[in-house]
């Protein structure tokens, strides 16, 4: 009977492909607009993934997420390098400076300064150039977005390429001079600043004055020791925030989820394209369905129970809800192929993969149990009536 | 002879609105096994109604109707459905062929309705299109066949699994007299040949030739039955 049930379903073309085609709409607004949504999640938190080396993140204990910066007096790292349980301690700097351009205009960027002996705190992979080489004087490294980008000196004619910033080139920053010596490879942040890596002392010397400088202390615990047990340690002796890498990410997460409108938004998109796909796929099956009743009567009447009719329903759902699903998320790999060096933030976890297959089997299970409403009360003497 | 259909005192009502309509009243009928009975008589005479409450579509309001010894609306919802689909065969007046499927798929389908496989099914469908002489149509989708075949694949199927009763509403009614004359033949041959009973509901004075008796019904009641030969005087 499977096989009566899939011919009614694929040999009525049209609708056929209205089912279908409703479902992949459903499936790939369903997979791509939370992918976009997932990577701009996953680019509010870029930096701190970035920094592999460090178990904890100390803070002021008002910190909401990563870019929101409120320095710390400078003996708190000593306080903290001296807790039972740490390995090492190092500083971070973190703030904004307005750097100059070669062709005379100015940029916002994200200014780090890192540990210059260790220099933890870098990036960990450079394109160009050496870290080293940042204990030279004025010396700074670059993001490659930045120097490709927003930093790059502006094309020569109308219309033209723009020139990416080379090592060897100089900035100002806050009036100081900089040269680069290196451009390194970072996760897109979820603003799009260029990101300039630096010394501590120097960074601070860029940064306009301030009493207090010291925005992160980046912590490795001792092997063995228990991350949440020595961050309620740090906490308890320092009144200082400290969190795990994981902890912090939830909480840059969590501040972008309450003080902004992305997940409102992109729940919309999601929610609209969720009925948009059920409205559409949903009423074709269902019509499917009431202009094949005379024929589903017919298979009553010659004696086929509603156990096996629910069987070639859910059959056909089953069928089409794949299908569908498959070509949506085929159209949102492709998309994400295709724009995988662009400014778009995809990501696709494998979670959310289950997360659109349940919106589609909800979708495909609605329209089946319209369907099967209408088909187990059908009066098979529906056949003599013409 | 066997008693293939037995109704006794067979009442149905329908209700509509704040009326009730009585569509059957008080029916005493039997068809005896490899009889053909036409019911024959006006529109809105019940016939439909009495074939549908004989075939176990349709619940009488009252009496019995017993069917080869079974009063078949004492069977529970899953028994009566295995009961209709190994004892009675459907011919009707559409035709109700599956667009989507071939004239042998189509014959073959109360055999998969019975748990056979959709090839084997199909290829035993194929054999019985040659009982029909539609042997060369076997793999033509329905809406590609004439009337007259659409109908003979309809005789095909409703006979593919041997049943015992068949029922037919109005099978020569959408053909002409060549192809309702052939229709007839079939039908009656096929059931003699497989000994089963077969009650038709017909308008058409022509088929009246191929029957054994005719039952006249009107306003829900079985007038008299009588024989072809009186039937056509």
């Amino acid at each position: 009977m499977l096989y009566i049930g899939w011919r009614m379903l694929v040999g009525n073309h049209s609708k056929f492909l209205g089912i279908v085609v409703g479902l992949t709409f459903a499936g790939l607004i369903m997979t791509q607009q939370p992918g976009v949504f997932v990577g701009l999640m996953t680019r509010t938190f870029g930096f701190i993934t970035d920094l592999a080396l460090p178990d904890i993140w100390v803070m002021d204990p008002e910190v909401q997420f990563i870019d929101d910066n409120k320095p710390l007096p400078s003996p708190a790292l000593y306080e903290v390098a001296s807790i039972e349980g740490v390995a090492w301690a190092k500083p971070l700097f973190k703030g904004l400076v307005t750097a100059r351009l070669p062709g005379g205009g100015f940029q916002n960027c994200n200014l780090i300064g890192v540990d210059r002996a260790t220099f933890i705190g870098a990036p960990a992979v450079l394109l160009q150039g050496n870290l080293n080489d940042l204990h030279q004087s004025d010396s700074i490294v670059v993001n490659q977005e930045g120097a490709l980008d927003k930093l790059a000196t502006p094309p020569r004619v109308p219309g033209g390429a723009k020139i990416p910033l080379q090592i060897g080139q100089r900035l100002e920053l806050n009036d100081h001079r900089a040269i680069v010596v290196g451009i390194a490879k970072t996760s897109r942040t979820f603003q799009s600043q260029p990101i300039i890596f630096t010394t501590f002392e120097r960074a601070i010397q860029f940064s306009p004055p301030q009493r207090q400088t010291l925005t992160f202390i980046l912590v490795k615990a001792k092997e063995g020791e228990n991350l949440q047990t020595l961050c309620d340690r740090i906490h308890r002796q320092t009144g200082l925030g400290a969190y795990t890498k994981e902890q912090f990410i939830d909480l840059t997460i969590e501040y972008y989820l309450k003080y902004t409108g992305i997940p409102i938004n992109f729940g919309i998109s999601v929610l609209l394209g969720f009925l948009v796909g059920a409205a559409i796929a949903g009423q074709t099956f269902y019509n499917f369905t009431l202009e094949n009743m005379r024929y589903f009567g017919v298979l009553k009447a010659m004696g086929i129970s509603n156990k096996v009719l629910l069987f070639m329903i859910v059959s056909q759902a089953l069928f089409v809800a794949f299908l569908g699903y498959g070509l949506g998320l085929g159209v949102t790999c492709l998309c994400a192929l295709l724009t995988q060096d662009s400014m778009l933030a995809f990501r696709f976890p494998y979670s959310l993969m289950l997360f659109s297959l349940g919106g589609i089997l909800v979708i495909s299970a609605f329209s089946a149990i319209l369907s099967l409403h209408q088909i187990f009360k059908l009066d098979p003497a529906i056949v003599f009536r013409n | 002879m066997k008693i293939a259909v037995s109704c006794k005192n067979l009442t149905k009502k329908f209700d509509s609105g704040s009326n009730e309509v009585i569509a059957l009243q008080g029916i005493n009928l039997e068809v005896m096994d490899g009889e053909l009975l036409i019911l024959a008589g006006p529109s809105g005479c019940g016939k439909t109604t009495l074939i549908s409450i004989i075939a176990g579509i349709l619940t009488q309001t009252s009496g019995i109707c017993d069917v080869y010894g079974q009063n078949i609306h004492d069977l529970s919802p899953l028994a009566l459905c295995t009961f209709r689909s190994k004892m009675i065969g459907f011919v009707f007046q559409s035709y109700n062929l599956f667009p989507t499927l071939t004239a042998a798929e189509n014959v073959g389908i109360p055999l998969m309705i019975q748990g056979m496989g959709h090839l084997e099914a199909t290829e035993q469908g194929r054999e019985m299109l040659k009982k029909v002489g539609l042997e060369d149509r076997a793999d033509a989708f329905s809406s590609t066949l004439s009337g007259g075949q659409q109908q003979r694949v309809a005789i095909a199927r409703a006979l593919i699994h041997s049943p015992r009763l068949i029922v037919c509403d109005e099978p020569t009614s959408a053909l002409d007299s060549e192809n309702g004359h052939r229709v007839m033949s079939i039908l009656k041959d096929l059931s003699m040949r497989e000994k089963c009973a077969l009650i038709v509901v017909t308008h058409d004075v022509r088929t009246y030739s191929f029957a054994d008796r005719i039952a006249k019904m009107e306003d829900g009641r079985i007038l008299k039955i009588i024989s072809p030969h009186e039937a056509l005087e």
